[in-house]
């Protein structure tokens, strides 16, 4: 019943209005402020996938550069481009990256203002990434505070993907954030790696290659709008939690695939190895993307000799 | 709204002509403007009067050794013979052997992805939804 | 600026004071700076032979900015703050009274204080704007942001040193 009560309250909080007037500033200009807003709220995600529909709702407060995000009794505080996880035992760790490039705006994409609406009551301008006639993400940014109170994205056919919104807003916050004491410290160091992966897939471009989990290699694809990670090791990865995931067939080939609100993940073999691919990209891109990246083959047992023998 | 972001770009001369004239008349009216660019002013000369500093003397040459952080795969080198031996030994090994799996959290993999995501700014058309996972993951640990 | 392919050398001894006060400006820790300024110079060497001509400052402040993040992430310190180095603050003829010393220092600690509280977006466009000099559109060019952006995080990093520095 609650359930249904959210959705109806997304569904009729978007109106579009006719007239746009143009404003001079760029898609980044939005976020950018959007990153400034301060504010706490509680933020719904729906999902329509294959699976079904999948919400997470999630409690996000936001402050100078700092953002604490709730759930399930745990926590998460994204603070200088790093994250600190607090699971619901109290458990903490640190994970940070290094990365040398930023994500920037792939060509395809273009942005228009369309004008103002409001949702939850307030009043928001809403900004549209188009790639050609299709409208790939709307947001609405709050006028108030500049926060990002609502996107949907759609899929390459128009049908929409996700809708993400906040559901109870309020502005300005007070953020403490406590100096952990530390269980575990992840850092990912970057590496120039002569593992084969494409540094340009579906018009994403690779940015970074680093250690992933249990010394696999991870590269993280963006084209400044979505972004993906390919984790490759040189054995068949067995993702925990995936077994009763269902194996799925994407143009034409097997893989085994898990939705949670807002995110992809796949699991398959190649001949080169396992890999995994995680991600927010909407349906049609995860094909796209796919397309583009190691396919799904069988490894046999002179494959297996080849690879102990030359590595 | 953005007559604030001007103040600032004033002082450091990187206005056009014709926002620097629609600034004065601005500020002619606004007292709120006014005390503001005094705030920004102070502040600007705050940080410019910070002497510059010499680097420390044992700085240059600056040839130190850096950690390189490269892994290259090991160049296969081995006689005919010898790589024929061994084709034998192992291949009769990984016939027996099953092969083998690596298993990996799926906490692990979300933080990894989590973690980079997040570096470029906020999170938006992904949702925050992700972190969620993140949590999850952990507290399962 | 000259657009040419500059040795090595030049670089060295043009840039690397600055890029020592950027990376010291932005962590108040000497070593920190020493090293960071070691790395970048390095990643400037190797990046010079495949340098396409084009705006050689901006692609300079791109390779340090990026190198400095890197570099800090590897080591998840938290800055300290010691005393400002008072090297070549006075020049020797012209003696300040002891006051006019104190107040001096006292400003500067407070103001590396004020930086470092600042968020990284904010006290990274100050830096290169206020002790390097560089122009919003340079400034613009190492950060991968439009100009906008840049305008906005160094009026909004100037306001919040005010209210921090008093």
């Amino acid at each position: 019943m609650r359930r249904m009560s959210i959705v109806l309250v997304l569904v009729a909080g978007l109106v579009i209005p006719v007239a746009a007037p143009a404003l001079a500033q760029s898609l980044e200009e939005w976020l950018e402020r959007a990153a400034d807003a301060e504010f706490e709220g509680r933020q719904v995600t729906i999902c329509d996938t294959p699976d079904g529909r999948l919400t997470e709702a999630v409690d996000v407060a936001q402050q100078n550069r700092v953002i604490v995000v709730r759930a399930l009794g745990g926590e998460v505080v994204i603070r200088s481009g790093s994250v600190m996880t607090t699971g619901v035992d109290g458990a903490t760790s640190i994970s940070s990256v290094d990365s040398s490039s930023s994500a920037l705006l792939a060509d395809r994409y273009s942005s228009e203002v369309r004008g103002r609406s409001t949702v939850i009551n307030r009043a928001v301008d809403l900004v549209e990434v188009l790639e050609g006639d299709l409208v790939r993400v709307r947001y609405a940014f709050d006028l108030n505070t500049g926060a990002v109170l609502r996107s949907d994205v759609n899929n390459g056919d128009g049908s929409l993907y996700c809708t993400t919104q906040f559901v109870e807003f309020r502005p300005n916050a007070d953020i403490a954030v406590a100096e952990p004491s530390t269980t575990r410290e992840l850092l990912l160091t970057a590496l120039s790696s002569d593992v084969s992966l494409p540094t340009e897939v579906a018009g994403f471009a690779q940015l970074d290659m680093y250690e992933g989990p249990q010394g696999s290699t991870a590269a993280f694809y963006s084209d400044g709008i979505f972004s993906f990670t390919v984790i490759v090791a040189d054995r068949k990865i067995a993702v925990s939690d995936l077994s009763d995931a269902p194996q799925v067939k994407v143009h034409d080939r097997d893989y085994v695939r898990r939705f949670s609100a807002g995110q992809v993940l796949f699991s398959w073999e190649s001949a080169d190895g396992g890999l995994v691919m995680i991600g927010d990209l909407p349906l049609d891109l995860q094909g796209a993307v796919l397309d583009g990246l190691p396919q799904p083959g069988a490894t046999g047992f002179l494959l297996r000799m080849w690879r102990l023998i030359f590595r | 709204m953005h007559s604030g972001e001007l103040i600032s770009a004033y002082l450091d001369g990187e206005l056009s002509r014709a926002e620097e004239l629609e600034l004065v008349v601005h500020l002619e009216g606004c007292v709120a403007c006014r005390m503001d660019l005094a705030d920004v002013q102070s502040a600007r000369s705050a940080v410019r009067s910070l002497p510059i500093l010499d680097a420390p003397g044992w700085l240059w040459p600056a040839d130190a050794a850096r950690r390189q952080v490269v892994r290259k795969r090991p160049a296969a080198v081995m006689a005919a013979a010898t790589a024929a031996l061994l084709v034998m030994v192992i291949g009769l090994a990984t016939w027996l052997a099953p092969s083998p799996v690596l298993e990996m959290e799926y906490a692990d993999i979300a933080v990894t992805h989590g973690a980079r995501v997040v570096q470029d700014g906020t999170p938006t058309s992904g949702g925050l939804a992700e972190m969620a996972t993140l949590i999850r993951g952990v507290g399962a640990e | 600026m000259p657009d040419v392919p500059l040795t090595w050398e030049e670089v060295a001894r043009s840039y690397g004071r600055k890029i020592y006060n950027f990376a010291y400006r932005l962590t108040a820790n000497t070593d920190d700076a020493a090293d960071l300024t070691q790395e970048v110079l390095l990643r400037v060497k190797r990046g010079l032979a495949s340098y396409e001509p084009g705006s050689f400052e901006g692609w300079l402040w791109r390779i340090t900015r990026n190198a400095f993040l890197d570099e800090v992430r590897r080591r998840q310190r938290r800055p300290t703050v010691p005393l400002p180095d008072r090297d070549d603050r006075f020049h020797p003829g012209s003696t300040p009274s002891p006051d006019e010393v104190l107040a001096a220092i006292r400003l500067d600690e407070n103001t590396q204080n004020a930086l470092l509280k600042l968020p990284y977006e904010f006290r990274e466009a100050v830096v290169m704007c206020d002790v390097i000099g560089l122009s919003y559109e340079e400034i613009a060019a190492a950060c991968g942001v439009p100009v906008g952006t840049v305008r906005s995080r160094i009026h909004r990093g100037r306001r919040q040193l005010r209210e921090l520095i008093g």
